[in-house]
Formats: structure tokens, C-alpha cells, sequence
């Protein structure tokens, strides 16, 4: 049986993955460790980490793989600096220095820091790694695939299948588009050019675009569309190749004008009316134009393929806006999207795919474990605004919790292992009740510190979809919040404080069988309420990962004031 | 050594932020950025004992690293562009070895802050910015012991620190002389490639 380390590193998200007997026995993010979201350094932490849960000596593994071949990514950097001759010298000066000393030699510094022989390290490209983290795990025998991203080596969208054959994974690919005509680069430029941050905060784009008007979509259409309806990223209006500039050039501002900067945007996705701006309207032309060209190749390809299962990768698919549109098509009997569907997914499919015998994925909650006890200090500290309670016994703390929900209080719920992915799933929560739009506004403007036009997304038990979600069927996206869908007009008031503007939420259908605790709280909560849902946010202050362990848990609730923080079995409780 | 690169800083400060106030912003971003990795290295050390009161004084202490991490954001995001890039950093251990010597490591680090932020206390940056950096002095006169002057020959720790300095400082002037040795290549070379690029397609 062949253990596989799989490394992703250098372009964001970070991660490292531990896989045996088609099995993952270790995962975790860089930025969970580090405190830095999105960060794209050597895992070296994760590194650690991992090693350490899976007890493993560097000897003991077979294979190590890296999540992208780095010569290829290097011709097309080279290209890049080609391309915006002569006024890029800046760019070429910042990627000189990045790959002659350092990333040329990825392999041979790998093997160094992680102990492991030159010989063991190979690599697979970086669409095909994406390929490997949508169909293992997915459960499916055969599927087809779609990886669209914002690029990766050349590669921006490429499409394929995945199957198994005498217990391996057999995969065959096409690339659809290459660098620079992407459509996650696309959306990335958009993202900046309405003034939030790119490769980071394309969620507000999406979010912005719910208060917007499709009035743009025909300019933005023309400047993505080449010959044939093709995808093309016109040089005219698209600067991919100088990272030192705006993605966009004059002739884009000629068309669309300049880029927001300090403009206020004063949407509230707690208010039901609102007049739509410039700014939302190029939101919501963006992402009509991202659904439409998806659908418009999903179509296409629908006609090749007879294959009743379809799995979904890469950045562009966090777009949980377009998921929804995707699972409406129906084009598809089966949509399956991993965890983590962008970068730091990469590593877990790879160590998944290459490791043996596939299966389901047993579980999203692979990442680092909470030891209470290790925040024993807690009584030692001089400034103390808080009680600290310890249950014996977990039902009791479960109705203690659910009676203080009930209550309006807002609690971080820290349980077991880690999420992985970007969602907060239970086990890293904050959580509050669903009907009160002012104990939202509250959670926006006060703890998480966030725009209020962005929503935030429910939690409910299994058997309240029915009662709360206007949907045919529930999907695998439906578990892992990767889709939005409507709220029954009936229940909105009751479900306002997790539901956007436009009627939708991202929910998580929590099964017992997915997280027992989680899905036991809900329960109680219903007990005291009779709605078996709850307004689920990542449990993060602004600008920062999702916590990982009791310790960052703690040094949340020392920061934000927040009401309580359930960590395990330990009750630490505000005072009023 | 220490004096002369403190030296150098300041007068980089007073100098290079007047005439381009894209470096002060850039100096907001890597003071936010050292104030959090201060804070994580902190708690990095907090795991390694089982000590209860000396880990409570470790994370008060880290708390308040976080703070000021956080005002430097702050400020950062009132004066700078609307998408604010805060530097990330490597994030290690700067020293592995015993709790002592990770606490030396702690020290020699405070000690270093401290010396560095009274060199820039007055007159560099804007009002906001002295005043949030005399509410940083304050907070760490308390860690730092001020009779103590920050000097590599003090211990490994602070020899780790000094590393990490010349490495930080070290960087502008690799980059400038990497830049003069790449541009000929630039300038005859890389037309050629445009050349052969463009009747390719």
C-alpha cells in the first residue's frame, strides 16, 4: 500500500495532504496554521502537521507529488514577460528574481525540506490535479469533468472524464481554453476593478451582484467573445500579462470607465428594497456573463457525452450563484463538487487518486483536532470578562447551547476536526438564530466586520428542506453549502437573517450521519424553537482564516465580543 | 552595526516616505505584518510549556501584539487604496530549541521593536501614525527591558533576529543590482523573442 504526500504551493491556498489505501489520513491548509488567508507560502507548517497525525517518518513515504509541473508554469511566465516587452521590465525583474533563485529548483528544494529523495518527487499538472480533487471522492464509477480556474501552467478551462478500472483511477482530458482567455481571470479582473481585493474577495463581486441590473452584460460580452462565440480575452481590453498593472487597459475604461475606488457601497442585504448603482449593475452583469458562458459549454459538451454524472473543480466553481444555475440546467443527473473545490482542494485529490484503491470520501472533517485542556491556563489570566463552565456530559451542553441560541445570544461552536475546504461546516462555527435581521446586522457591523451586502448562509437539519428550501431534490452541493438556492416565500421571515436579498440562501444540509453533534444541536434548537436552522458563519475575524485550533478559538472570543464560545466540553460565557 | 543599520532605516523613513508615500504605505503593511508574526511566534512559544501562569502572561501578551497588528491595518486601510495588501511572511519558528530559548528569541525580538519604533517615533510619518506608534512604545516598554540595548552578540535569539534584519534589509539592494544585471538581456535579447513570438502566431 503506497503512501502519497501531495504539496500545493505558490499560487494561493496552500496545502498538504497525506494519502494511503485511496484513504486520507492527513490534510491541512498553510493559512490555518500560519494566521495568513490564502497563503501561498511552502506548507511547511501543514507539512509538520500532517506528519504528526498520521505518525509518519519522511522514510515511510512512497510517492511525493507536486500540484503542478513548474517548467511548464515557467514558459509561460517566460511568455508573459514576452508579451508586455517593453514596458514590463518591473514584472520580468519580480519573476526573475522569483524563479532563477527559487522556484526553478522546486523539486530539489522540496526534497530537502521535507526529508524526502530527490527521485520520490514528481509532479502532475495543475488542471489534472484539479481533475483528481473532483472525481475522488465524488463515489461516482464515471463522470465527466469540468475544471475552470483562473489559470494554471497554461491551462484555463479544460474538460474531461474520470473513471474507475481495476481499482485505479483512469482519467482522459482536453484543454478547452489556455491563458490568458480565462474566464476565473475574468471574473478575478472584475473583482478588482469594482474595488475589492482579486483572488480573494470575488464572493463580494458575487454578493454585490444580487442588488444589480444585467445592463453591462452586452459590453462585457463583446470583450470576452471572439470568433465563433469562442471564449477570447481580447489583449485590447485585458492585461494578463503584467501583474504590476490593472488587469484592464484604457480601451476597458473607454467602454466601462474607470475602476471603483473610494466610493461607498451602502447595500444592506438586511434591507428589502434598495435601488440598484453602476457598480452592482457591473456585478450582476459579470456574473451573467460567468453563468453564461458555463452553461453555454456545459451545453455543448452535454451533447458529446452520454455520462449521467458530472464533477466540478477549480476556483470559478466556489461560485455558488452559478453552481445553483448549473444544478437547475438539469443537464446533469448528478452534480458532485469537492470540498475544496480551488487550489487548496489540489493536494487531497492527488494524494487521493494516486494512493489505491478509490471510494466516497469518508469525511470533510479532516483537519486539526481541539484539545480542551489545553486552555487550562484560562484561570491564570488577569483580565477576565468571562465564566467558564465545564460539561460532563455533551446532551447537557448541546441543550445549554440550543436554549442560549434560542435566546438570541451569539455562540462560536468549536468541536472535534477541522473543516476542510473554505466553509465553516459546524466543527469551526458561528453560530445565531435565523429570524432576527438585527442580530445579523449586529454580527456584520460588530464582530465579523463585514459589508453588509454580504449574506450570510444557513444550517439546517436534513428534514427541514422540505419546509425551508424551494429545491427538487437535495444534490451533494446542498451538504457543503457549494450552491444557492431559494427560500420558501412561506418561511422567509423565519429564515431572513440567513436569506440574501433576492430570496436565496447557501445552505448546509446537515444529515446526522455528517456530524452527529452538529446535527443533535440543530435538534435541540428546534426543541426550543421549532425550526431545526441556524444562521452558520466561519468562525474568523475579518481578513483571517478560519480557526483552526482551541487556542485560536480562544484568542477569537479574547477579541471579538461575542456572547459565548463552546470549545468541546468547556463553556466560556461573556458577562452581561 | 546594529546603530548604523538603525541608522539607515530611519533616515530611509524620513527620507523615501516624504518623497514617495507608497513606501510609508508599504511600511504600514510590513509593521502590521511583524506585529502579527510577533504575536503567532508568541503563542508558537505559549505551546511549549505546560507552565499555566507563564502561558496566561504569554497570551496577554500575544493579544496585544494582535492589537497593535491590527491599528496598523487600521491605519493602513484609512490612508492607503481600497484593496489594502497586508505583506504575508514566512511563518516558522524563528528559533527551535528550549523555552528558554524561544523566550530569549521573544525578548530579543521586543527589544529590537522597541529600538526601531523610538528611532521613528517623531517627525517620520503623519500625526496619526506618531501617535499609534507612541501607543505601541507605551504598551511595549512593558516587555521590553529598555536598559538592555538589542545587540546580536547578546545571544543565539538575538543573533537569529539580527539574520532576519539583514535578510529584510538585504532585499531592496539584491533587487537593484539583480536589475542591472538583468536588463541588457531585457533591452538586446528579449526583442528577438518578441520577434520570433510574433511571427509564430
Amino acid at each position: 500500500m503506497k503512501t502519497i504526500l501531495a504539496l500545493s504551493f505558490g499560487f494561493h491556498d496552500s496545502s498538504i495532504a497525506i494519502g494511503r489505501g485511496g484513504k486520507l489520513i492527513a490534510f491541512e491548509m498553510e493559512e490555518r496554521l500560519s494566521w495568513q488567508k490564502h497563503d501561498a507560502g511552502f506548507p511547511g507548517l501543514a507539512f509538520k502537521a500532517c506528519m504528526e497525525r498520521a505518525k509518519l517518518s519522511p522514510q515511510e513515504i512512497d510517492e511525493v507529488y507536486l500540484c503542478e509541473n513548474p517548467y511548464s508554469l515557467f514558459s509561460r511566465i517566460l511568455f508573459s514577460t514576452f508579451q508586455s516587452w517593453p514596458w514590463g521590465f518591473k514584472d520580468y525583474v519580480d519573476a526573475m528574481l522569483s524563479w532563477l533563485p527559487n522556484k526553478l529548483w522546486i523539486p530539489s528544494k522540496v526534497s530537502k525540506a521535507i526529508g524526502v529523495p530527490l527521485e520520490k518527487i514528481k509532479w502532475e499538472r495543475h488542471h489534472h490535479s484539479h481533475m483528481m480533487s473532483a472525481f475522488c471522492g465524488s463515489g461516482f464509477e464515471e463522470a465527466d469533468i469540468l475544471v475552470c480556474d483562473a489559470v494554471g501552467e497554461w491551462d484555463a478551462t479544460t474538460w474531461g472524464s474520470g473513471r474507475i478500472q481495476d481499482d485505479e483511477y483512469l482519467f482522459n482530458h482536453q484543454v478547452v481554453n489556455e491563458f490568458p482567455h480565462s474566464l476565473g481571470l475574468f471574473y478575478s479582473a472584475m473583482t478588482q476593478y469594482l474595488g475589492f481585493k482579486p483572488n480573494s474577495s470575488e464572493c463580494t463581486t458575487m454578493a454585490l451582484s444580487s442588488f444589480g441590473k444585467p445592463r453591462f452584460t452586452g459590453e462585457l460580452w463583446e470583450m470576452v467573445n471572439g470568433e465563433n462565440d469562442k471564449l477570447h480575452l481580447s489583449q485590447k481590453f485585458w492585461n494578463f500579462t503584467s501583474p504590476s498593472r490593472n488587469p484592464w487597459t484604457k480601451e476597458f475604461e473607454q467602454v466601462l470607465g474607470k475602476g471603483r475606488r473610494d466610493e461607498e457601497l451602502r447595500f444592506s442585504s438586511f434591507e428589502d428594497s434598495f435601488e440598484s448603482n453602476r457598480w452592482s449593475d457591473i456585478a450582476k452583469s459579470t456574473q451573467v456573463v460567468l453563468e453564461q458562458r458555463v452553461l453555454k459549454l456545459l451545453e455543448e459538451k452535454r451533447t458529446q457525452s452520454k455520462r449521467q454524472n458530472l464533477c466540478l473543480a477549480g476556483g470559478v466553481m466556489k461560485n455558488c450563484v452559478l453552481v445553483q444555475k448549473i444544478l437547475e440546467s438539469n443537464l446533469w443527473q448528478n452534480i458532485y463538487i469537492p470540498p475544496d473545490p480551488g487550489d487548496g482542494g489540489l493536494s487531497a485529490g492527488v494524494a487521493l487518486a494516486k494512493s489505491g484503491r478509490p471510494g466516497p470520501l469518508e469525511s470533510i472533517y479532516s483537519g486539526e483536532k481541539i484539545d480542551s485542556e489545553k486552555l487550562s491556563f484560562v484561570s491564570h489570566l488577569k483580565k477576565k470578562d468571562f465564566e467558564v463552565r465545564e460539561f460532563e456530559s455533551s446532551e447537557k451542553l448541546i441543550e445549554k447551547s440550543a436554549q442560549a441560541l434560542a435566546q438570541g445570544k451569539v455562540l462560536a461552536w468549536v468541536q472535534g476536526q477541522s473543516e476542510r475546504g473554505p466553509r465553516a461546516l459546524g466543527n469551526r462555527s458561528l453560530l445565531f438564530r435565523s429570524d432576527s435581521l438585527s442580530l445579523a446586522e449586529k454580527v456584520s457591523g460588530k464582530f465579523k466586520l463585514r459589508a453588509a451586502y454580504r449574506p450570510y448562509a444557513l444550517s439546517l437539519m436534513d428534514e427541514e428542506v422540505e419546509r425551508i428550501l424551494d429545491i427538487e431534490r437535495i444534490q451533494n452541493p446542498h451538504y457543503w453549502m457549494q450552491t444557492s438556492c431559494l427560500v420558501k416565500p412561506e418561511v422567509k421571515d423565519q429564515v431572513r437573517g440567513g436569506t440574501h436579498v433576492d430570496g436565496t440562501t447557501r445552505p448546509q444540509v446537515v444529515r446526522f450521519e455528517d456530524n452527529p453533534t452538529y446535527y443533535k444541536l440543530l435538534k435541540a434548537y428546534k426543541r426550543e424553537t421549532g425550526l431545526g436552522a441556524l444562521v452558520n458563519t466561519s468562525l474568523n475575524e475579518s481578513g483571517r482564516p478560519l480557526v483552526s485550533s482551541e487556542l485560536d478559538a480562544f484568542t477569537f472570543f479574547s477579541r471579538v465580543p461575542i456572547d459565548i464560545l463552546v470549545v468541546d466540553n468547556l463553556w466560556f460565557e461573556r458577562g452581561q | 552595526m546594529v546603530k548604523i543599520l538603525g541608522f539607515f532605516e530611519s533616515l530611509s523613513a524620513r527620507v523615501g516616505w516624504r518623497l514617495f508615500p507608497s513606501l510609508y504605505l508599504k511600511a504600514l503593511g510590513k509593521f502590521s505584518a511583524t506585529e502579527t508574526d510577533s504575536a503567532w511566534q508568541i503563542q508558537h512559544t505559549l505551546r511549549s510549556t505546560n507552565d499555566h501562569k507563564l502561558q496566561a502572561k504569554l497570551f496577554e501578551h500575544s493579544l496585544e501584539e494582535l492589537e497593535h497588528g491590527e491599528a496598523f491595518a487600521k491605519l493602513l486601510k484609512k490612508e492607503g487604496p481600497s484593496i489594502v495588501n497586508i505583506p504575508h511572511f514566512e511563518r516558522k519558528p524563528l528559533v527551535r530549541g528550549s523555552l528558554e530559548e524561544k523566550l530569549e528569541s521573544l525578548e530579543a525580538g521586543e527589544i529590537y521593536a522597541y529600538q526601531k519604533f523610538k528611532l521613528i517615533e517623531q517627525g517620520v510619518g503623519p500625526k496619526d501614525f506618531s501617535q499609534l506608534v507612541q501607543r505601541v512604545l507605551e504598551e511595549e516598554e512593558g516587555h521590553a527591558s529598555q536598559e538592555k540595548k538589542f545587540s546580536p552578540l547578546n545571544s543565539k535569539a538575538a543573533r537569529a533576529h539580527f539574520g532576519k534584519i539583514l535578510r529584510t534589509l538585504g532585499y531592496p539592494l539584491t533587487y537593484i543590482l539583480s536589475a542591472l544585471i538583468l536588463l541588457p538581456i531585457y533591452i538586446f535579447i528579449y526583442p528577438l523573442f518578441k520577434i520570433f513570438l510574433g511571427m509564430k502566431k
